[in-house]
């Protein structure tokens, strides 16, 4: 013990004495560490969802796969809602279901309306999900069709306290629910929303407008059913039931096949939705695996960059401390003991930084919150389970790291070192040129990744999307029942406004997620498998708005009587339509001339009288849909209005003046166009904002570890670099000798990096329909190569000037 | 050669001022063999420092081939000493990392000379000196007298006029000292000027006039002829 004490006092004199090098030591193990930490709360918040629910392994979700004709087989995560029943009485090994489904809702409170994503659930949907409630008895919750249970934020904006059992909420003006239980709000980590919940059930609802025609329309897709199989049971036992069970319970298409030839179900387990259900139709967007792999992987390799200047810096001044090893030797230590002295000199440097690294953490986890999305706690470390863990992996960051520079100083010879006087130089150069290597390429391939992410969504939001982004305002809600009537009149009091030069009434705006289908088997007469056309109802001012050119053809007019179509809803209404180019092709038609007055026929016929360009409307993964454009005054959902004013505040506000007069008890909801647009790319950005500062931070701790690798290495040249100057060299000429020794690890690097991360980022490319050429990601790899070669430049001049700038006759002294 | 007139160097700390050279004035004609010798901490590796120009005198004057070289800057400084001034360490002072070849090759490395005319430049003088089978051999492969004969070559090869010695036989055993001495005495006969620093009172029987220093004054100067 009191050699660990004197080892212990050594270390901390030893730290304190190189303060430049241990501050780097220290400080980039921090930053490693630290990264490390913020990056395992990213992972373990995604890892965890769902995992507070009870039962949580015998609970799946049934998602719906569909494999539409002349189209690519997707996956649904909501399915057709009638098919509960039929799971209840045809799978024995199912203990109980329940239904979830979503729409929105006004609610009065006072003068006040608000819109509400309201949930209908059935009955037993709490306690198949194992919820217990704050107020009010689980089994009798739902009972009655007028009850509401809502969470303990919804009593908070509605009563003023969680005291609201029996109290009131009105829906839409007219419904009127009895509060009779308040949950507590769920945890983030749940793959639904819930905050008002209502009843649903096929006996005690009666038809009316606020039950949900999706739980009886096959075709209507937005119910998420969730299964709760009997103990023992597994997923496997029942899944290959389910084509059987689709032919004899399913809908017939209008095609004529069998349910499961268009149609197949699979149970998705609970835990595994968020990061492996399926990615459409879903209430939370997904979780990506593939980002969790690759910032783990980014973890590990920042913290081996961390380790590696640990060693480097270590072994560096190995040969500072050759003395202090020799006279230990000499005075009777042991190689084992030189060796643990080093050890737990590692060990005290790795636990100052793992100690800085969490102060580092908790201030910066508000920032990285913000940044990813995310509301975690610095509480989530004090588990003992992390915090054991944290403290393992630092003990063997410190081994790993410790071990070479203590194996190579216990081999010291004393009696060369102390004759010498002067102390040879320490550890295999190749060695170290190899850590600088492999921390350089780690950061070169950051960079690239970083600066491809980038540019793809720079080019994703700058790219010709085919309609104007700019200086539109899209109003929501236009399908409410007491909205849908006066769509009309509101379009026209919005276009008195001064500064809204158009305005348009659609069933979708672009980025919109929502997607309407239709099939046609007879195509002018000819007749084959359906072509799926994506389907839009739009007003005549639609192109202007949009600022789209019809390429030809003639746009269509409400005044026109037969220019008015009907799809939806009985009878459907013969008329004329619009198609864009993709449909032109999809359709068979040899060009847009030749599609023009051709027929698409389903029960009635529709008749193609304009061409239009395609437009992106989607992100640049998705491809355009071959689309139908029709007019149905009863089918629209938003108003799209152009504006030109750069007083936007008082534009929004003269809008809702406007609004609040029509719809009183309807909020306004709005959206600038090119916002909504961004939205789509939130998670690629900030997948790419954490790649740029996992890049910065990687170099950052490559930098410290280079700057404090080419000090040491020139205090090693020291002799040498006196005898060049001596013998006529410059100081230009030694700066430029002692750069370019770190410009060769570093171009080496780049050759290791750029074949790694051309690969990965042109197949990460792939995943978009359209993307930069891959040209680009040659030249970012270039870039980031000649970046890090700046940046191991600058560290290394910096140094290197001041050592070459020293009196030549000091490094020459022999005494 | 060279003159120094009232030349003066002293060292500064905070505290104390040390005063190492005060008051020399030495006058070195070209093709001169002079010896300094005094006990350590005389002066000699300081007046040899500010004559081979890697260090500049407090005060005084400093005429180098007539030019007063006194107050000039570092740059300036090395740009007269590489094209003049050839050194010989007591410590060799080698490059590890370098075979002998390249070590020597060094001393024309900064002086613009074309690769080709480097590789004979630096072939004829291992010759002269004898260590033409070592060329390949890191320094650490070679005795110290075979370290200091490339140190030799390499202060030569530049056709260095002046060749300053800090003691060149310090490290060396009687052998390889004497060895070394004879060759400076070779040099010195084909033309070129010799300083050299020693301890040793009989190698300084190899040069022509030897100067004493005690703290930084010089005490006697003895001319010698050889017999």
């Amino acid at each position: 013990m009191m050699k660990l004490g004197n080892y212990m006092i050594s270390a901390g004199r030893n730290i304190l004495k190189h303060k430049l090098f241990s501050a780097i030591n220290i400080f980039g193990l921090a930053a490693g560490f630290a990264t490390c930490i913020l990056i395992m709360l990213f992972v373990k918040d995604e890892l965890s969802f769902d995992n507070w629910i009870i039962n949580n392994d015998r609970i799946f979700r049934l998602e719906l796969i569909s494999h539409p004709p002349s189209t690519k087989t997707f996956e649904l995560a909501a399915t057709m809602g009638p098919l509960k029943p039929f799971i209840d009485a045809d799978f024995p090994e199912v203990e109980e279901t329940a239904r979830l489904t979503y729409q929105d809702r006004n609610i009065q409170k006072d003068n006040d309306y608000f819109s509400e994503n309201v949930a209908f659930v059935d009955n037993n949907f709490f306690q198949i999900f194992g919820m217990s409630f704050l107020k009010g008895s689980v089994g009798a919750a739902l009972k009655d069709p007028a009850s509401v249970v809502i969470s303990e934020k919804m009593a908070l904006k509605y009563f003023g306290s969680t005291d609201a059992i029996g109290k009131e909420l009105i829906f839409s003006n007219n419904h009127r629910y009895r509060v009779t239980a308040i949950f507590a709000d769920l945890p983030r980590t749940t793959h639904f929303n819930l905050d008002i919940a209502i009843p649903l059930s096929y006996s005690e609802f009666p038809k009316n407008d606020e039950r949900p025609s999706l739980l009886d329309d096959w075709f209507e897709i937005g119910t998420y059913i969730y299964v709760k199989l009997k103990s023992d049971i597994t997923a496997d036992s029942i899944s290959n039931r389910f084509p059987e069970f689709l032919d004899r319970r399913g809908p017939r298409p209008n095609d004529q096949i069998v349910p499961s030839k268009r149609w197949n179900l699979k149970l998705v387990p609970l835990t595994d939705i968020h990061l492996k259900g399926s990615p459409t139709a879903r209430i939370k967007p997904k979780g990506s695996m593939t980002t969790i792999v690759s910032f783990l992987l980014i973890a590990v390799m920042i913290l081996i960059i961390a380790c590696f200047n640990f060693m480097n810096l270590s072994t560096a001044r190995a040969s500072l401390r050759a003395k202090e090893v020799a006279l230990r030797k000499v005075l009777g230590a042991q190689k084992k003991d030189i060796i643990f002295q080093f050890l737990s000199e590692a060990i005290l440097m790795a636990f100052v930084a793992f100690l800085l690294a969490m102060v580092m953490v908790e201030i910066i986890l508000p920032y990285y919150n913000v940044l990813i999305d995310k509301v975690m706690e610095i509480g989530a470390l004090h588990s003992p389970i992390t915090l054991a863990s944290l403290i393992i992996l630092t003990f063997i960051v410190a081994l790993g790291a410790g071990a070479h520079p203590a194996f190579i100083m216990s081999g010291f010879r004393p009696s060369r070192i102390l004759a010498a006087g002067r102390s040879e130089p320490v550890g295999s150069l190749k060695f170290r040129t190899f850590l600088v290597i492999a921390q350089f390429t780690i950061c070169i391939s950051l960079i690239v990744c970083a600066l491809v992410v980038y540019s793809q969504l720079t080019y994703s939001f700058n790219r010709d999307a085919g309609f104007d982004k700019e200086n539109l305002l899209v109003l929501d809600h236009i399908n409410d029942p007491l909205v849908m009537g006066k769509a009309q009149i509101l379009k026209n009091r919005l276009l008195e406004l001064p500064e809204i030069k158009q305005a348009t009434l659609s069933s979708v705006v672009p980025a919109d997620r929502m997607v309407a289908l239709i099939g046609f088997s007879d195509v002018d007469g000819r007749k084959s498998d359906p072509i799926l056309l994506r389907i839009e109802s739009i007003d005549p001012d639609y192109l202007s708005t949009y600022g789209i050119k019809l390429d030809k053809g003639r746009n269509l007019s409400p005044e026109r009587g037969d220019d008015i179509a009907r799809l939806y809803g009985e009878p459907q209404k013969n008329g004329n339509i619009l198609i864009n180019e993709s449909a032109v092709t999809k359709l068979g038609f040899k060009g847009a001339d030749d599609a023009l007055g051709k027929q698409l026929i389903d029960e009635v016929a529709y008749t193609i009288v304009g061409v239009i360009p395609d437009l992106y409307l989607q992100t640049t993964r998705e491809t355009t849909n071959p689309t139908f454009y029709y007019i149905d005054q009863e089918f629209y959902n938003k108003l799209t209005i152009k504006y030109s004013t750069q007083n936007i505040d008082t534009l929004v506000n003269d809008i809702n003046d406007i609004w609040r007069e029509l719809f009183p008890q309807v909020p306004m909801s709005q959206i600038f166009l090119d916002e909504k647009i961004m939205e789509q790319y939130k998670a690629d950005q900030e997948q790419g904002r954490l790649f740029l500062i996992f890049a910065s931070l990687a170099i950052v701790i490559s930098s410290l570890g280079l700057y404090g690798l080419a000090s040491f290495t020139a205090e090693r040249r020291i002799k040498e670099i006196g005898i060049r100057k001596v013998m006529g060299a410059s100081v230009f000429d030694v700066v430029r000798l002692l750069v370019w020794q770190f410009s060769k690890p570093v171009i080496l690097a780049n050759l290791i990096a750029w074949p790694f991360s051309f690969y990965f980022m042109v197949k990460w490319l792939e995943g978009f329909s359209y993307r930069i050429d891959n040209i680009f990601v040659i030249a970012f790899c270039f870039i980031a190569g000649i970046g890090a070669l700046l940046i191991a430049w600058i560290t290394v001049a910096s140094n290197s000037i001041r050592v070459a700038r020293s009196n030549p006759i000091n490094a020459l002294r022999y005494e | 050669m060279l003159k120094l007139q009232d030349l003066t160097k002293a060292y500064r700390t905070d505290e104390v001022e040390t005063v190492a050279l005060n008051n020399v004035n030495i006058e070195i004609e070209t093709g001169e063999f002079v010896a300094i010798m005094g006990p350590s901490g005389c002066g000699k590796s300081t007046l040899l420092n500010i004559i081979g120009m890697l260090d500049t005198p407090s005060s005084g004057h400093y005429f180098f081939k007539d030019e007063d070289v006194a107050g000039y800057s570092e740059s300036q400084l090395g740009v007269i000493r590489k094209q003049h001034i050839g050194f010989i360490f007591q410590s060799f002072n080698l490059i590890d990392e370098l075979t002998v070849a390249e070590n020597i090759e060094l001393a024309l490395l900064y002086h613009d000379i074309p690769a080709a005319e480097r590789k004979e430049r630096v072939a004829a003088v291992m010759d002269k000196v004898g260590i033409a089978h070592r060329a390949k051999h890191m320094p650490s492969q070679l005795s110290g007298g075979q370290q200091q004969r490339v140190a030799v070559a390499r202060a030569v090869v530049g056709n260095q006029s002046m060749i300053l010695a800090d003691e060149p036989t310090g490290n060396l055993d009687t052998a390889h000292g004497q060895e070394v001495m004879e060759m400076l005495q070779k040099l010195n006969e084909e033309g070129t000027t010799i300083v050299m620093v020693t301890h040793s009172p009989s190698h300084a029987d190899y040069a022509r006039r030897t100067i004493n220093l005690l703290d930084g004054h010089v005490v006697t100067e003895s001319m010698r002829s050889k017999i």
